[in-house]
């Protein structure tokens, strides 16, 4: 392959990524860097810096629309980016130190976990009646949001917030081990432990991913992990894919885009793994 | 921009939150937005730019197939320090512009969060 074959190839899939990451619901990363690996035989920690750079893009444009709709919880945001971000720049640290093997063996369990747990989507919220949080009350973290579906004001009480910087100290690490925003391990802490509406959780894990990775990204530079020959075409991919893939999310039908894709990041998954095992 | 916004006219401020409060909040939030979206167009050009300028330079990498391992393998050289990108770039050299639109990037969540100062109780 010449370097311009690589470099088209390489926006190709990342494009291709991108976009069926935006249509799972899950970021461009947790596609691309197998791809780089399996397929266009890229060492792994290359991968995992153009990913970081690539997850950064993405979830900024992604962030930036979802401000503007005033979906995202600035405050609990960035409450919690204080424990993603050290979380992430742990992950960065033991991304360097680890032994490839770990990087894939642990990637290809986290691949495995998202392409599951994208069928545990929850419909409907839970109770209303959240138990209450002093902490959450004096950093004033309840708050309310425009829901279009329901075309009202929503307004929401946040709990849990001790148990959520913990597992987003966990995300954070994951995120900056593996060059992935790690959203699919985000959301579920919000959601789940905090009970923040699922469409505030997803839009203030968005924009947390952001500054995460960049604290993570920081890293990867200094210790030349971000190839730019890598990362040129994949943040562009990763970012045109996106995109896209935004644009076209309402006009398919997700649930037959989901039951087909889950088979092939399952096989994904299982691929990354023994690749760490041989 | 804020008339655009169909939520902000339906929008009522939380208890206890006066309403110029609540404009600062917006007029925080659409800041944050535009400067995220600016980021990333703006660095995406820098490394679209970076990339022209690395094929224009090296002619051979269109062809040669031997050149394309260097590039991309465990021992790939290229700038990481903030000094050897400035150095590349009095050289003209393209993968220093690459890296200069990366690190714009990578700096774009980052600004957003002197922003975030605003909008805090006091």
């Amino acid at each position: 392959m010449t370097p311009l074959e690589f470099t088209l190839v390489a926006f190709g899939v990342s494009l291709g990524a991108g976009l069926l990451g935006s249509l799972l619901g899950l970021g461009g990363g947790i596609i691309v860097v197998p791809t780089l690996t399996l397929l266009l035989h890229v060492p792994i920690r290359l991968a995992i810096g153009a990913s970081i750079v690539s997850v950064i893009a993405t979830s900024s444009g992604a962030a930036a629309a979802y401000v503007r709709e005033r979906m995202t919880n600035l405050r609990v945001a960035m409450f919690l980016e204080m424990a993603t971000t050290t979380g992430a720049l742990t992950g960065a640290y033991l991304a360097g130190v680890v032994d490839t093997r770990w990087l894939y063996l642990i990637f290809g369990l986290v691949l495995g976990f998202s392409a599951l747990a994208m069928f545990r989507k929850r419909l409907h919220d839970l109770a209303a009646v959240v138990p209450s949080d002093r902490l959450a009350d004096r950093l004033r973290l309840h708050d309310t949001y425009f829901d279009q579906a329901v075309g009202e004001e929503v307004s929401y009480q946040v709990t849990g917030t001790k148990s959520g910087l913990g597992l987003m100290y966990v995300a954070g690490t994951v995120s900056g081990l593996l060059g992935i925003g790690s959203g699919a391990l985000k959301v579920p802490a919000m959601d789940l432990a905090m009970r923040l509406p699922i469409k505030v959780s997803t839009a203030t894990s968005n924009f947390m991913i952001g500054v995460t990775a960049a604290a993570s990204a920081g890293v990867f530079f200094a210790r030349g992990q971000i190839d730019p020959f890598v990362a040129a075409p994949v943040a562009a991919g990763v970012l045109v894919g996106a995109t896209g893939g935004s644009r076209l999310l309402g006009r398919l039908h997700s649930s037959v885009i989901r039951k087909v894709f889950v088979v092939v990041l399952l096989w994904v998954s299982i691929e990354m793994l023994l690749k760490g095992i041989r | 921009m804020t008339a655009q916004s169909p939520a902000g006219a339906t929008r009522t401020p939380p208890e206890g939150v006066g309403l110029a409060e609540d404009d600062r909040v917006r007029r925080v939030e659409l800041l944050i937005s535009r400067l995220l979206r600016t980021g990333v167009l703006l660095s995406l050009l820098v490394v679209v730019a970076g990339m022209v300028i690395t094929f224009a330079r090296n002619p051979d990498y269109f062809s040669s197939h031997a050149q394309l391992h260097p590039l991309i393998s465990t021992g790939a050289q290229f700038p990481h320090t903030p000094t050897s990108v400035i150095r590349g770039l009095r050289h003209g050299s393209g993968p220093a512009v690459v890296m200069v639109g990366l690190l714009l990037l990578i700096a774009t969540p980052v600004m957003r969060g002197g922003q975030l100062d605003v909008p805090r109780p006091s």
